[in-house]
């Protein structure tokens, strides 16, 4: 099991990075972390109906051990880990799924607007990787994460990012005809 | 077009979703906290409503439980579960998802020993012969000439020896075969036009020795999950309109296309999947509550006596994809307790003796389906 102990990180797309203390309340940690948290849902679940209530869950896991996840120097990376964890499971996807469609057959809809077709088509393919590879290019792309970061947020060492993200991203060059850069 | 370009394009898509979502949630509740506090109010009030939901169910079932055994007192019996009970016997087939929607095919002993993979990626729904002798796939694991149009093949229990029964000749007609009739001579299709179009959309069977002598018993498309012990009749799961839904609703037909009929509400089954008990009184399928999670309902093959089967209270863990044992005294589920993927386990058919078949955190079991024990 990695430890979220190990320094702060930026969180958001654009903010600066955010030392988070023990002193920090779950609201201001919700309000901050929840745009990044329901984006990388949607990225690896696909669902429109679900990202939310996927990214709803793995903050009320947070909150449920606040005492303890506040204690983390990162506890964005505990968060994200878990909706990596939530969103990839097949199984859970498909229970929050059936309850996000239940509300909208009562006529909610979904806050989540469709992606383009080319985007839609990147995200797809990202999902027919294995998990650990489509969580490690998740997060790499969507929040610009380095390495370092990814292996913390995943749990496990620098190496196997690593070698996820380059077998991910030959994977990807190779199903969506793409020239493969230099990781 | 580089690799890095497309990616951190189709990332911005993501964030520029986000921030739509933002905006329209915002407009309703200016605090976006609110939002998560109303998520959590409806688990919690879920789970209160559940709880006394069970409550009132475990009150009922005892009810019925001690009124069974005043009347059966002195016969040593409870319906539907044999008196005897056999270790359970066979072998599950299961398939895993590989991301382009086929499954990969693997074989797990109940009585223990590894997952056998055999080799083979197949559309979901692969299924054992009544015999065990061989197991009932697509012609999509064939040559690349048998791919299209779909239809089905078999294979032995390593996977070996594949064999298309392509004798239905018209190519505007799909057929993803997924059950046998419990004389072996027949199989029940789900069929599509293969242009596309809604117009061939049904149930379908066709003789097991070739695949030919296509019928049609339905005029939608649904998927037929079990034959009657009998042969007489087809359980099917018609699926929900949302492609996304995994809910859907459970319809039996007679073999001969006659007598359809809708046997649980719109959107009560789940995932699916429904299984025909062997003593042809129950079948047993899959629903999800967010109150409950995913239990194991059973209804009668009229409709009547749609009830809880396997609880979440009574396993310990959320279930679905049930399918008995050849011999009824036995049911395998998908099992699931939080946190990793789900496994396959199997109990008796009171939902005592649990027992977990698969160990393996990182893969998501589909389509299991009991095979009687070889030779």
């Amino acid at each position: 099991m990695a430890s979220f102990t190990e320094g702060s990180r930026a969180v958001a797309e654009g903010s600066e990075p955010v030392a988070v203390t023990s002193s920090e309340t779950f609201e201001d940690f919700y309000v901050r972390e929840f745009p990044a948290v329901v984006g990388l849902a949607y990225a690896l679940s696909g669902s429109r109906s679900g990202a939310e209530d996927l990214a709803q869950e793995a903050f009320l896991a947070a909150h449920r051990g606040w005492d303890r996840v506040a204690g983390y120097d990162d506890p964005g990376a505990w968060v994200r880990r878990v909706v990596a964890n939530l969103s990839v499971s097949v199984f859970r996807r498909r229970v929050v799924e059936t309850k996000a469609l239940t509300r909208i057959a009562l006529g909610y809809s979904p806050a989540l607007p469709e992606l383009s077709a080319d985007d839609a088509e990147f995200w797809r393919a990202v999902r027919s990787l294995p998990r650990r590879q489509a969580q490690a290019i998740a997060l790499h792309y969507l929040e610009d994460m380095p390495v370092a970061e990814v292996a913390r947020v995943l749990g496990t060492a620098e190496g196997t990012v690593k070698k996820h993200l380059h077998e991910g991203r030959k994977a990807l060059a190779r199903r969506l005809e793409l020239e493969e850069d230099d990781a | 077009m580089t690799l890095d370009t497309r990616a951190r394009q189709a990332s911005q898509g993501i964030h520029r979703a986000v921030e739509v979502m933002e905006m329209s949630t915002f407009t309703k509740e200016p605090k976006k906290v609110e939002r998560f506090d109303r998520y959590r109010d409806r688990k919690q009030r879920n789970r209160r409503i559940g709880a006394i939901l069970v409550a009132g169910a475990l009150v009922v079932a005892a009810v019925v439980l001690v009124s069974t055994d005043i009347l059966d007192r002195g016969e040593g019996t409870t319906p539907g579960i044999p008196p005897a009970l056999s270790p359970p016997a066979g072998s599950i087939l299961f398939g895993v998802e590989q991301g382009d929607g086929t499954q990969a095919l693997f074989t797990v002993d109940v009585a223990g020993g590894p997952e056998r993979d055999l080799g083979i990626a197949t559309d979901p729904g692969a299924t054992w012969s009544p015999d065990g002798a061989t197991i009932l796939v697509t012609s999509s694991v064939g040559p690349a000439e048998t791919r299209s149009p779909l239809r089905p093949a078999t294979i032995d229990p390593d996977g070996s020896n594949f064999t298309l029964l392509g004798a239905t000749s018209d190519p505007e007609v799909g057929l993803n075969c997924l059950t046998w009739s419990p004389d072996g001579s027949q199989l029940a299709c789900e069929g599509f036009s293969t242009s596309g179009g809604p117009e061939l959309g049904g149930v379908y069977t066709v003789r097991a020795s070739d695949g030919g002598g296509i019928q049609r018993l339905t005029e939608f498309r649904a998927v037929p999950m079990d034959y009657s012990p009998d042969g007489s009749q087809i359980v099917l799961f018609r699926g929900d309109q949302d492609p996304e839904s995994p809910a859907g609703a459970l319809y039996v037909v007679n073999a001969d296309g006659t007598g359809l009929r809708r046997i649980t509400p719109a959107g009560f089954a789940f995932d699916y999947f429904a299984s025909w008990s062997p003593d042809g009184e129950r079948i047993a399928f899959g629903h999800f509550d967010d109150a409950n999670g995913g239990e194991l309902y059973v209804v009668a093959p009229d409709g009547s006596g749609l009830t809880e089967f396997l609880t979440d209270e009574m396993l310990g863990m959320d279930a679905w994809l049930a399918t008995w044992s050849p011999d009824g005294a036995h049911i395998a589920f998908l099992g699931w307790q939080g946190g990793d993927e789900p496994d396959v386990f199997i109990a008796r058919a009171d939902g005592t003796d649990v027992q977990q078949v698969t160990d393996t955190p990182d893969v998501f079991e589909r389509n299991l389906v009991w095979g009687p024990p070889r030779g």
